[in-house]
């Protein structure tokens, strides 16, 4: 993406002069992740928390983008506790599971008649603050807790598979390798980014070469000096992680040479929240954060150091949400505290 | 709501203020990685008699200066500040530094300071341009020190003031102690034989000796031309420096044990087992993690913590066996987690007495010598430890090190560095 075809798109109206989103949807409760369909490209996901998840309900909205453009919801669910993340199913476009502060998961079917979950299941000992589904498998997701843990999950069990431990403090996120079946990361408060194999049996520590294991893990890298709050593969280069933490940086990770960052993308005013890699543009990727803003990283030319691309600073609170588009690039959705969802275009060349 | 409820809303609460709060294990410290980009020196060249006798500050600083902003390939007009560290010149020598500054190709934009904390003024100057990108004031900056001993005088610096009152305040009388004196006290009070001393300053010349032949310093060295002459109505010369001056090849325990004391009756510190006074300048590019690696720059080395003590002025050269602990425990390193150490050897009895003091290994200690072969350049030794401690941890691939410096008046310094290269 080109720097000039961001700062065009950036330029044009609004009132503060930054990009205007293409729709927006307001929420009852605070927003804390906004999640695509990978089926229906109209349809989201939205995970809301009450009271900025502090107390209270939440609830789980799936919303749908209209002919006219417009966001409107198609069913939601209330919730006895506030929602910190959410994620559709790989295998059935009607499902979705939320993760609650209460340390359950919930599996909600958007066809069922009434407003109760189709599965649901209370392991965690604390808030579980991530899910996400395996997209190679398909019949698998992960949930990752304050707990410290990290479980792996089939929808049709009524227990967890495993449970994979080794960090210490609370674990931010669980996300399964794009590209590899059995491999995923995790990122927690003790400032460590992790990757894990499910087919080693999680209590065994190995070594595979790749580094050294600690508790399960097959790689543990000291990613950043204080909590790692969001991590995610590169989906084209399967060496490639990004982690976001409360030192306001990211940084870019070569898995076999964890001993140092590549390198880092330093803009964000305070703790990066959320980010995620583009499943379009290798190099990409978006990032939310506490200071209200959403950025877009990539190479600022051909073949250059990533840098900022893109970025808005439209919301109003803390940002906590954000997904790209499966099909449409440079499409894609941010969610924050302020109660809205927005879903934006992003300038392509 | 029920009391699980309220601690639970506590809880998460508590959670996210910690993502607002930024931790850090230097709770000096505002935030932020500082890395050295650069560091260099002139070459160390004995006061008085050397081939920097006649040099003054302004064309020692210069090449440091310009070195270092050549070498990192820093747009020298996005520096936010250059500190100098100096002494003995009236005013530390503010305005030579500046002339330094634009002979070296550095724009007027760029401002410049000097700063005196004595011994440690180099390590001070560092600190200083730490703090400032730290807390935001600017990404890039250099901090450096330049001593002239030949044109200025030790004697010099006795200070300007009311000697009646100072007689009467017992701290303030312990200023008026010369260095050499404090030594032996300290040697006195400790029990560091005048052996030992003579032991460790033969040491010191014969590490440097060995370093030199292994062109270990070559990296770090910058040379000088000087112009010399002139003076008998002859033409100037020109030559380059560009070794040190100092080490004595041969020393040994036995020779320095013939000196006698230097600085009161019966005393163990002599002219052999104390630092030599001394011509030299050094400078260090100091960035903020981001701008460096933003820029393409390699670093040398990241500071972890530091730490300004202060001790009685009568034994001021305990200061390293204060400072480095302090030092060590915002890096949240215990002593054995270091392994390279650069002790300024003011005398051969304080460093000495530091050393066993925090049960530092020998081997650790300036493997390639210290001040009592290479000399003191008072208001550079900071900033020529700092070159010389990252040189050689690149060199050896270690990860930890540490400079500490004793000061006159009652003060020690310390500062970790880390060569992230060298972990795992």
């Amino acid at each position: 993406m080109k720097r000039e075809s961001f700062h065009a798109a950036n330029t044009g109206g609004g009132g503060l002069g930054g990009p205007i989103p293409d729709a927006v949807f307001q929420t009852q409760f605070q927003c804390c992740s906004v999640e695509f369909s990978p089926f229906q490209e109209a349809r989201l996901a939205v995970a809301t928390a009450q009271y900025f998840g502090i107390i209270g309900n939440g609830r789980q909205h799936i919303l749908e983008i209209g002919p006219d453009g417009n966001l409107r919801e198609i069913r939601s669910f209330l919730t006895q506790e506030g929602l910190y993340d959410c994620c559709w199913s790989e295998a059935n476009q009607n499902q979705l599971v939320s993760a609650s502060a209460d340390g359950s998961l919930k599996l909600w079917d958007v066809m069922t008649s009434d407003g109760y979950p189709v599965a649901h299941w209370q392991e965690h000992s604390a808030e579980v603050s991530s899910v996400h589904w395996n997209q190679v498998v398909k019949t698998n997701f992960l949930s990752a807790s304050w707990d410290g843990s990290i479980k792996l999950w089939d929808p049709h069990h009524p227990t967890s598979l495993s449970t994979y431990c080794g960090h210490t403090g609370c674990v931010y996120a669980g996300i399964h390798s794009p590209r590899h079946p059995h491999r995923f990361l995790s990122c927690g408060t003790d400032g460590s980014l992790r990757i894990w194999d499910t087919k080693l049996p999680p209590s065994h520590a190995t070594s595979l070469g790749l580094g050294r294991a600690e508790g399960g893990a097959v790689q543990v890298v000291r990613a950043h000096e204080g909590e790692v709050l969001s991590a995610d593969w590169d989906k084209y280069q399967d060496f490639l992680v990004y982690t976001g933490g409360v030192d306001r940086s990211i940084k870019i990770w070569d898995l076999r040479r964890p001993s140092l960052p590549l390198g880092f993308l330093h803009g964000h005013g305070y703790a990066v929240r959320r980010l995620k890699t583009s499943p379009h543009q290798e190099g990409v990727l978006g990032s939310v954060s506490y200071d209200m803003s959403c950025r877009v990283w990539g190479p600022t030319r051909a073949g250059g150091r990533a840098g900022e691309l893109w970025r808005c600073e439209e919301h109003t609170e803390f940002v906590q949400g954000l997904d790209f588009h499966l099909f449409w690039p440079g499409r894609i959705a941010t969610c924050g505290w302020d109660r809205r969802v927005c879903v934006w275009t992003l300038p392509l060349p | 709501m029920s009391s699980t409820q309220t601690s639970q809303a506590n809880k998460r609460l508590e959670h996210l203020s910690g993502h607002l709060v930024k931790k850090t294990s230097r709770p000096g410290f505002l935030g932020g990685d500082v890395v050295v980009v650069s560091a260099l020196r002139t070459p160390l060249c004995k006061a008085k008699r050397g081939a920097f006798k006649s040099t003054t500050t302004d064309d020692l600083l210069a090449p440091v200066l310009e070195a270092v902003v050549k070498q990192s390939g820093v747009d020298a007009a996005t520096l936010g500040d250059i500190v100098v560290g100096n002494v003995l010149q009236p005013g530390s020598g503010a305005v030579g530094a500046r002339m330094a500054q634009f002979y070296a190709g550095i724009p007027y934009q760029v401002p410049l300071c000097t700063l005196n904390r004595q011994c440690s003024s180099g390590l001070q100057a560092f600190l200083q341009v730490a703090a400032s990108i730290q807390s935001g004031l600017y990404e890039a900056g250099i901090a450096g020190g330049v001593e002239s001993m030949s044109l200025t005088d030790m004697s010099t610096s006795v200070p300007d003031v009311n000697f009646e009152r100072v007689s009467e305040n017992a701290l303030s009388k312990d200023c008026t102690i010369p260095m050499g004196q404090t030594s032996d006290e300290v040697a006195t009070r400790f029990q560091v034989s005048r052996e030992d001393q003579d032991r460790f300053a033969a040491a010191s010349h014969a590490k440097a000796e060995a370093a030199v032949k292994a062109g270990k310093f070559a990296e770090e060295i910058v040379p000088v031309r000087v112009s010399s002459g002139g003076e008998d109505g002859g033409e100037d010369e020109v030559t380059v420096v560009r070794e040190d001056e100092g080490i004595r090849p041969g020393t040994t325990p036995e020779k320095l044990g013939g000196l006698r004391s230097s600085f009161s009756e019966g005393g163990s510190t002599t002219a052999g087992n104390s630092s030599q006074m001394t011509d030299g300048a050094a400078a260090v590019l100091v960035m903020s993690r981001g701008a460096a690696t933003a820029q393409g720059m390699p670093v040398m080395g990241v500071l972890r913590g530091a730490a300004v003590v202060g001790v009685p002025p009568d034994i001021m050269g305990i200061g390293p066996a204060v400072a480095i602990p302090a030092a060590l425990a915002q890096a949240r390193l215990r002593v054995e987690d270091v392994d390279v150490f650069e002790i300024n050897e003011a005398f051969a009895s304080q460093c000495l007495y530091c050393v066993r003091e925090l049960k530092i290994p020998m081997e650790k200690v300036n493997p390639n010598g210290g001040a009592i072969a290479l000399g003191h350049p008072l208001g550079a030794t900071g900033a020529r430890q700092i070159a010389t401690l990252l040189h050689e941890m690149r060199r050896t691939r270690k990860r930890w090190g540490v400079v500490s410096m004793c000061i006159g008046t009652g003060m020690g310094a310390a500062a970790v560095f880390e060569n992230e290269a060298a972990a795992n």
